[in-house]
């Protein structure tokens, strides 16, 4: 015959094993961890930052270009001094990065620990008072903290659950629009109807300017020149690397966000680390392109 | 030789307008093809001046290239423009997403408040128990 106390701790020891069991099945969903779906967040607001640099300084030097060659002309007309990137276009950008921002801080909102530690807390309150209104119901005071883990353990789940079920709704869209904006910027500097190419000829010109002034000058006159020509052929390599750079982690955000949509950390979270090192990379492209312009004038 | 300025591309295509929301792919295709082959002859023109050593023809051939860049860009308006329009497009499903996210947060929120709402009555009930008891032994 068992005693009533080795009774109480018989039932106590198979709640707390079916509480247990409860919480190993709800671990072993497939979760994503907050902190990679915010470096995702932080990866889409670094790259708005950097495409918004990209484009000013694409836009001014066409517009520099478009100058030089608009006072060659007989009289002026709109179409002879255009931004290449046109204010409503670049504001459908923003719209777009604006929408993936919120997104993104709200999926970091939906498994952020605080839900799941705020209802922890809120289940632990809800069983101490039926410990305190029925002693009888719960079989050991310290069983309330267990429940309470459990309820925050469930919350967690839910927030995973749903912020997956949300990222394979945005997926398709999100790849549409990354993949369209790397395709914009262009795969390399040759490409048809790539930013790069328009910036490359850009660069062209300016370089065969240097080399019919070559032409037109003799001697040590040459000289100032050359170190033009020289200067121009860097800025030309550092902004096309700036903008490689910035396309590869466009694409790396999407990869991020289909790792998220599949709830695959594994490669959420090297499509994360390579996102961090890119933009890192690009910032300092985009200096180093500053720098040289900086120089040149 | 180019003439010093070539019927307006934009009067063709037609940028920014009304229209440019009709642009079809055909339309986007052909346009990449042209910024392609313009891309192309400005590279040509740019490898002639490897043989020029005469200043006045090099800096013909500069201010052939510096046409085909205007066109270059005008081409690149029109790609940019009909571009942004499909991002537009696409995002939609992010907007649909959001609200799935906020709707989840909603129901985390709602189901803490409906616990913690629980635990407040049963406290009361708790504490009017005890009342009733006091009530009982006086």
């Amino acid at each position: 015959m068992l005693s009533i106390a080795a009774f109480a701790r018989l039932r106590a020891g198979l709640n707390y094993a079916l509480l247990g069991g409860l919480l190993s099945l709800a671990a072993g969903c497939a979760t994503v961890q907050q902190p990679q779906v915010e470096a995702f967040h932080q990866g889409v607001s670094a790259a708005k930052v950097q495409l918004d640099t990209a484009f000013a300084s694409i836009n001014r030097m066409v517009t520099q270009d478009e100058i030089d060659r608009a006072i060659t002309l007989p009289n002026l007309k709109d179409e002879d001094v255009i931004a290449v990137l046109d204010a409503d276009s670049v504001a459908r950008w923003d719209t777009a990065f604006a929408k993936i921002d919120q997104y993104a801080a709200n999926l970091t909102l939906l498994i952020s620990p605080d839900n799941a530690k705020d209802f922890g807390t809120a289940t632990q309150g809800l069983a101490d008072a039926i410990a305190t209104l029925s002693p009888n119901s719960l079989p050991s005071p310290t069983l309330s903290t267990a429940f309470a883990e459990f309820g925050r353990i469930l919350i967690e789940v839910k927030g995973q659950h749903d912020a997956v079920a949300a990222a394979r709704t945005a997926d398709p869209g999100i790849q549409k629009v990354f993949s369209e904006m790397a395709a914009v910027i262009g795969e390399s500097s040759q490409g048809a109807g790539s930013l790069r190419g328009t910036v490359r000829s850009h660069w062209q010109l300016r370089m065969d300017d240097k080399r019919a002034d070559f032409l037109a000058v003799q001697g040590e006159a040459r000289r100032s020149v050359v170190t033009n020509y020289i200067a121009l052929r860097d800025q030309r390599d550092a902004q096309d690397l700036q903008l490689g750079m910035l396309r590869q982690s466009i694409l790396d955000l999407a990869a991020a966000h289909g790792a998220l949509a599949r709830g695959s950390n594994i490669d959420l979270n090297s499509a994360v680390a390579l996102i961090q090192q890119e933009l890192d990379a690009t910032r300092a492209l985009a200096e180093h392109f500053q720098s040289l312009q900086s120089q040149g004038q | 030789m180019l003439p010093a300025r070539l019927p307006s591309i934009s009067s063709r295509c037609n940028p920014r307008g009304n229209d440019m929301a009709n642009t079809d792919l055909t339309a986007n295709a052909d346009l990449k093809s042209m910024h392609g082959d313009l891309l192309a002859l400005n590279q040509k023109l740019s490898n002639s001046l490897d043989d020029i050593t005469d200043a006045a023809m090099a800096r013909a051939v500069v201010t052939e290239m510096r046409e085909i860049v205007h066109r270059i860009d005008l081409i690149q308006g029109l790609l940019f423009a009909a571009s942004a329009k499909k991002i537009s497009d696409a995002v939609k499903a992010v907007d649909q997403a959001n609200q799935q996210a906020l709707k989840s947060l909603d129901q985390i929120k709602t189901v803490t408040g409906v616990v913690r709402t629980v635990s407040g009555v049963l406290t009361l009930v708790d504490k009017a128990i005890d009342i009733a008891k006091t009530l009982a032994i006086a």
